[in-house]
């Protein structure tokens, strides 16, 4: 990221950010670049709120964005920026009385729309960086590949229940976000923060890491989380680091890119910007945890709804009941029971999960990228077809 | 990697989880993949533990962490299990734990006791604790 021109400071900007002006780190030059720049939040809910608050109260020169969504009562339990008066109100204009509230002296921009495929590049075009703070998986897919094909960092980061995570993807030499996972789990597989719930205390812990990395980034000071995936577990207050590399393979990022522009994520995602928590945290489940179920002889029951011909390829176990069977056959199945359900690629498991939840199995989970990335990531003697 | 429970200082392991090396160059160094350290922390909290540690083999080198292994230790109060392997055979396995700040780590060697076998064909070590309950 280009490093903002600095902005020059009036005296009433001096006193009110008097204590950062005596800040080795921060200084005069730094608040006059924290006054230049211009941050893209992409959602005013229960990531930014917080962060766009202390965003704004730290002279962020431009905060744009990007909302069409409506308060409602049910939001204000994490959701800070807005109030009990502004349910019904929509989320845009109830952030932008706030932050004027907050400091006069930050210029927003309201962009009243989804985010889509159509419109990223050119409303990201006009800032510097991009805080995440989307509540769906399609959404999420759209700003890392648009900020990866327009060179803006993203500041990333999640939450659900108890637990949350934060990074930067798309710095320069770092990792993005397809390089952790290339693709999106199967729609109806996750829970999102509606179902499973989130403490509201939460997203305040973790949009104020973005909003401490955003600032970091325009200061161009400290150590940044870059290939870096910064765990919370507020129950045990612990907070964890694991480490991305940048994957040379990466559909976006990647040696030889296979996206080079932007895609319909919605249909890539196979819903309408469906309900989204942090990976790895719910009820989908990947090769790699499917492998340590095994390996801890915990291995949950697997349905296999290939067809028999592909059977006869390989196979990575369980029952097998082909796809179209399932619904006449859900008396061999118990509902209690957790069930791991795969075929090839997870496509069609992923129909067959979302149609078994409806039918009371919800402990049903769709074995994310299905035999292709078990063969990839797990065994490579299975054969891929 | 390494799941169990901890407490008092202690770790005592009851799954000892394999894991690829996702290290480019897998004979000298190791590196986890961080889906699967995505994995063994869901596959903890569903046991109701955590991870306590990670352990790996030198082969042809001693039993204690190089220099590489202590910059890629991010961990701190976990264990790092490191088994000297010459001509193929397991020798002598120690166990260090990651202390001292992000500034200033350090390993901290602790005493193994070996109690009955972990699960899922674990090496059987109890770093640091009473023999395990199994
Ligand atoms: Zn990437
Ligand atoms: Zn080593």
């Amino acid at each position: 990221m280009a490093t903002p021109t600095p902005s020059a400071l009036a005296d009433d900007e001096v006193q009110r950010y008097a204590r950062h002006l005596v800040m080795p780190e921060v200084g005069r030059d730094g608040q006059e670049r924290i006054k230049a720049a211009r941050v893209l939040c992409v959602g005013a809910g229960g990531l930014g709120s917080p962060l766009l608050l202390y965003l704004g109260a730290a002279g962020v020169g431009t905060l744009g964005i990007v909302d069409f969504d409506v308060v409602d009562v049910s939001n204000l339990q994490r959701q800070v920026i807005h109030g009990t008066p502004d349910v019904g109100r929509k989320k845009l204009a109830s952030a932008a009385e706030r932050l004027r509230a907050v400091n006069p002296h930050v210029q927003v921009r309201p962009f009243e729309t989804r985010l889509t495929s159509q419109n990223a590049m050119e409303i990201l075009q006009d800032f510097d960086v991009v805080v995440d703070g989307t509540d769906n998986f399609a959404t999420r897919y759209l700003v890392n590949d648009a900020c990866v094909l327009s060179g803006k960092p993203n500041v990333h980061g999640a939450v659900f229940r108890f637990e949350g995570q934060a990074s930067v993807f798309s710095a320069p030499g770092g990792p993005c976000y397809r390089c952790l996972y290339p693709e999106p789990p199967p729609p109806g597989t996750v829970p999102s923060c509606a179902e499973g719930g989130v403490l509201g205390i939460l997203p305040g812990l973790v949009g104020l890491i973005q909003a401490t990395e955003t600032l970091k980034l325009l200061l161009g000071k400290g150590d940044p989380l870059v290939g870096r995936l910064l765990l919370v577990d507020a129950l045990a207050m612990r907070f964890r680091e694991v480490k991305i590399r940048k994957d040379p393979a990466c559909p976006v990022c990647g040696e030889r890119p296979t996206v080079t522009g932007l895609i319909d994520y919605e249909a890539f995602c196979g819903t309408r910007g469906g309900p989204l928590e942090a990976r790895g945290m719910g009820a989908e489940m990947t090769v790699e945890e499917l492998a340590a179920r095994r390996q801890a002889g915990d291995e949950p029951l697997l349905l296999d709804v290939r067809e028999p011909h592909e059977l006869r390829i390989c196979s990575i176990g369980g029952l097998h009941i082909p796809m179209n069977e399932v619904p006449a056959r859900l008396g061999e199945l118990d509902p209690s029971r957790e069930l791991v359900v795969y075929c090839r690629s997870g496509a069609r498991s992923g129909q067959v999960v979302a149609f078994l939840r409806q039918r009371g199995f919800a402990r049903a989970v769709n074995l994310t990228g299905g035999i292709l990335a078990w063969a990839d990531r797990v065994d490579q003697k299975v054969a891929k077809y | 990697m390494l799941l169990g429970r901890a407490e008092g200082g202690e770790r005592r392991v009851t799954l000892a989880l394999r894991c690829r090396n996702a290290d480019p160059a897998p004979r000298r160094r190791y590196a986890l993949d961080p889906r699967e350290l995505l994995a063994a922390l869901k596959l903890a909290r569903g046991r109701g533990e955590e991870v306590v540690g990670f352990y790996h083999s030198h082969p042809g080198g001693p039993a204690r962490p190089s220099a590489a292994d202590l910059a890629e230790a991010h961990w701190p109060g976990c264990a790092y299990v490191v088994t000297a392997v010459e001509g193929g055979c397991a020798g002598e396995t120690r166990s260090f734990v990651l202390a001292g700040s992000e500034e200033e780590r350090r390993f901290a060697e602790e005493p193994v006791e070996r109690g009955l076998p972990v699960e899922a064909g674990g090496a059987g070590l109890t770093p640091g604790g009473a023999p395990a309950a199994g």
